[in-house]
C-alpha cells in the first residue's frame, strides 16, 4: 500500500514537472516566445558591448599611465 | 523583360561606367604631369622660414613653425602618446582586454542573469495580459456552449472525405 501510494506521488510529481517544462518549451518555439528571447538577445549584446568598452577604455588608460611614466623617467 | 536584354543592359551600364571612370583618371593624370611640368620648370626657392605671428585667440600653444608656406606642428608628449595607442598592435592588445573584459565569469554571469530576467519578465507580462483578456470574456461566451468535447453533433455536420 506505501508503496503504491509512493509510485502514485513520484508519477505525480514527474507529470506536473514535465507539464512545466512541456509548457515552457512551447512558448519558447512560439512566436512570442521567439520575440522575448530575441529582445534578451539584444539587451545581452548591449551589456556586452558596454562591457567590452569598459574594458577597453580600463586597459588604454593603464596603457597611458604606463606610457607617460616610461617617457617622464 | 527577357534575360537577354535584361544582361545588355546591365553590360552596356557597366561599360558606360567604365569609360567615364577612364575619362577622370586620363584627365588626372594630364594635371599631375601638368603640375610637375610647371615645378621643374621653375627656378630651385630657397628655403624660408618664418614664425607665425601670435594671435590673440591661440588656444593650442603648441609650437607651429611656416616652411615655405606650409604650417609644420611639432609633436608634442599627447601627440607622440596618442600615436603609440593607435597603431595596429596596440588596438588590437586594447580589443583583446575588453573582450576578455567582458567575457570575465563575473561579467558572463551577470550578462546571463540579466537575459533570463529580461526573457522571464516579458514572459510574465505576455501571461499577464493573456490572463486578463480571458477573464475579461463574459462567462456566457466561454460556458454557453451546447456542444461539448468530444461530441459528435459538430463532426458530423463537417464534410467528409472520399472512402470515409
Amino acid at each position: 500500500m506505501i508503496s503504491r501510494v509512493v509510485y502514485l506521488a513520484i508519477g505525480a510529481a514527474a507529470g506536473a514537472y514535465g507539464t512545466v517544462k512541456a509548457r515552457r518549451a512551447a512558448y519558447r518555439l512560439s512566436a512570442p516566445g521567439v520575440v522575448d528571447q530575441a529582445a534578451a538577445a539584444g539587451l545581452g549584446w548591449r551589456e556586452l558591448r558596454s562591457e567590452i568598452a569598459d574594458g577597453m577604455a580600463a586597459h588604454e588608460r593603464t596603457q597611458y599611465l604606463k606610457l607617460t611614466r616610461k617617457q617622464q623617467r | 523583360m527577357p534575360a537577354d536584354v535584361a544582361i545588355l543592359v546591365v553590360t552596356a551600364l557597366v561599360a558606360a561606367v567604365a569609360v567615364a571612370a577612364a575619362v577622370v583618371a586620363v584627365r588626372a593624370l594630364r594635371e599631375v604631369r601638368r603640375i610637375n611640368a610647371e615645378r621643374a620648370a621653375e627656378p630651385p626657392r630657397e628655403l624660408v622660414v618664418t614664425e607665425p605671428e601670435p594671435s590673440v585667440v591661440d588656444v593650442d600653444a603648441r609650437p607651429v613653425k611656416v616652411v615655405e608656406g606650409r604650417v609644420v606642428a611639432t609633436l608634442t608628449q599627447q601627440d607622440l602618446l596618442e600615436a603609440r595607442l593607435s597603431r595596429p598592435l596596440a588596438r588590437l592588445s586594447v580589443y583583446a582586454h575588453g573582450i576578455a573584459h567582458a567575457l570575465r565569469p563575473e561579467s558572463r554571469d551577470r550578462i546571463t542573469a540579466l537575459m533570463k530576467r529580461e526573457y522571464r519578465r516579458r514572459r510574465a507580462i505576455r501571461l499577464r495580459a493573456a490572463r486578463r483578456a480571458l477573464y475579461a470574456v463574459p462567462n456566457d461566451e466561454l460556458t454557453g456552449r451546447t456542444e461539448w468535447l468530444g461530441s459528435t453533433d459538430r463532426a458530423e455536420s463537417l464534410p467528409r472525405a472520399v472512402g470515409e
